[in-house]
C-alpha cells in the first residue's frame, strides 16, 4: 500500500497544494454531510461520532503524505468550528485531531503496518486516540478529572467507528490504486 | 510492491489485536470507576456554571428538589439520582444521558458551561484545596 513512494515525495509543490485544497474540501463536506445528516442524534449512546471526514485524511496520508494531511486536520477543524461551531467544539477536534494523527502515523510507519496491522487498525486505533483527545480537552475546559467517565463508552463506540472508516478507505484506496489515479 | 493485503475485508491479525485492547481499556476504567463509586456515604451533587459552584445539593434518599438555572436549565434531583430535565442546548446530550448518582459520575453540558458532579464528603476537601492552589 505504498502510493506515496509513487507521488507523495515526488510531487511538485504546486500539485501538492492544488490536491491539499481539493482533499481539505473534501473533508470539509464530509464533516458537513455528517453534521447535516443527524448521525449523532440517530447513534444510542450520547456524543458517539461517525467520523466521516477521516476518510480523506487518510487517502491523503498514502497519496499525498504525513504533513500534509495534518494540515488537513488542523484546516478542517479551524473551518468548521469557525463557521458551524464554537470555541469548544474546536478544542475538541483540534486535541482529537491531533492525537489520532500521532497514532496513525506511529502505527503506518512502524514495521508492523502491512503484515500485521492494516488501516482498518490504524483506524480503530486513531478513533479510539481522537475520543481520548476530546476527554482531555473536556478536562482541560471544565478542570474535573471526572470526566474520564465518559471515555469507556466513547471507547466502544470508537472500535465500531473506526472498523466502518477503515474499511471504506480501504475499499477507496484499492480502487485508487488499481486505476492507478495516484 | 507487494499488496499484501488479500482476505475479504482486509483485517489482519493486528487488527483485532488493537480493537481487543481497546475494549479492555475501556471495560477496566468503566470497572474501576464503578467499584470507586460504590462505598463512600454522604455524596453531594455540585452544579458549576462558568466554572463556579453555584448550588451544592445532598443526595440523601427522600430528597426531592427541582434547581432552575435562568431559563437555559432545570435539573432535577431525586432519590438520590441526578437528571437534568431541561435544556436550551442544540445538542440535547446531557438530557440524553439520563441521571447519575454515584460518585465521581458528572454530567456536563458544554454549551451552557454547566456541569453536575457528585463528589463525596471525604474529596469535598481536595476539591478546596486544588481552588487555593490551582
Amino acid at each position: 500500500m505504498n502510493l506515496m513512494q509513487s507521488s507523495g515525495k515526488n510531487m511538485k509543490l504546486y500539485k501538492k497544494v492544488a490536491y491539499i485544497g481539493v482533499f481539505l474540501s473534501l473533508a470539509i463536506i464530509l464533516s458537513y454531510i455528517e453534521l447535516i445528516l443527524g448521525f449523532n442524534a440517530l447513534m444510542p449512546i450520547y456524543g458517539i461520532k461517525l467520523g466521516l471526514y477521516n476518510i480523506a485524511v487518510i487517502i491523503a496520508m498514502f497519496s499525498l503524505g504525513f504533513i500534509e494531511a495534518f494540515l488537513i486536520i488542523v484546516l478542517r477543524s479551524i473551518i468548521m468550528s469557525v463557521l458551524f461551531g464554537s470555541v469548544t467544539s474546536f478544542a475538541f477536534s483540534i486535541l482529537g485531531g491531533v492525537a489520532a494523527f500521532i497514532i496513525m502515523t506511529v502505527l503506518i510507519k512502524s514495521r508492523l503496518f502491512g503484515k500485521y496491522i492494516s488501516i482498518i487498525g490504524v483506524s480503530v486505533a486513531g478513533a479510539s486516540f481522537f475520543n481520548f483527545g476530546q476527554i482531555i480537552a473536556s478536562v482541560i475546559l471544565t478542570g474535573q478529572l471526572s470526566m474520564f467517565y465518559y471515555l469507556p463508552v466513547l471507547l466502544i463506540g470508537s472500535v465500531f467507528t473506526g472498523t466502518i472508516i477503515g474499511i471504506t478507505s480501504r475499499i477507496i484506496l484499492k480502487y485508487l490504486k488499481y486505476n492507478r489515479l495516484f | 510492491m507487494k499488496d499484501k493485503i488479500n482476505k475479504r475485508f482486509g483485517f489482519l491479525i493486528g487488527d483485532i489485536f488493537i480493537a481487543v485492547f481497546v475494549l479492555l481499556i475501556a471495560a477496566i476504567m468503566f470497572v474501576s470507576f464503578t467499584i470507586n463509586g460504590q462505598n463512600k456515604g454522604g455524596k453531594t451533587a455540585f452544579i458549576y456554571v462558568n466554572g463556579e459552584i453555584l448550588y451544592e445539593v445532598p443526595l440523601d434518599k427522600n430528597y426531592n428538589d427541582e434547581i432552575k438555572i435562568g431559563t437555559e436549565m432545570i435539573i432535577e434531583i431525586s432519590n438520590g439520582r441526578v437528571r437534568i430535565q431541561y435544556s436550551n442546548c442544540k445538542n440535547q446530550n446531557c438530557v440524553k444521558i439520563g441521571s447519575i448518582n454515584t460518585q465521581n459520575q458528572i454530567i456536563a453540558c458544554m454549551p451552557n458551561r454547566i456541569y453536575i458532579l457528585i463528589k463525596s464528603e471525604a474529596d469535598n476537601l481536595i476539591n478546596e484545596f486544588d481552588a487555593i492552589i490551582g
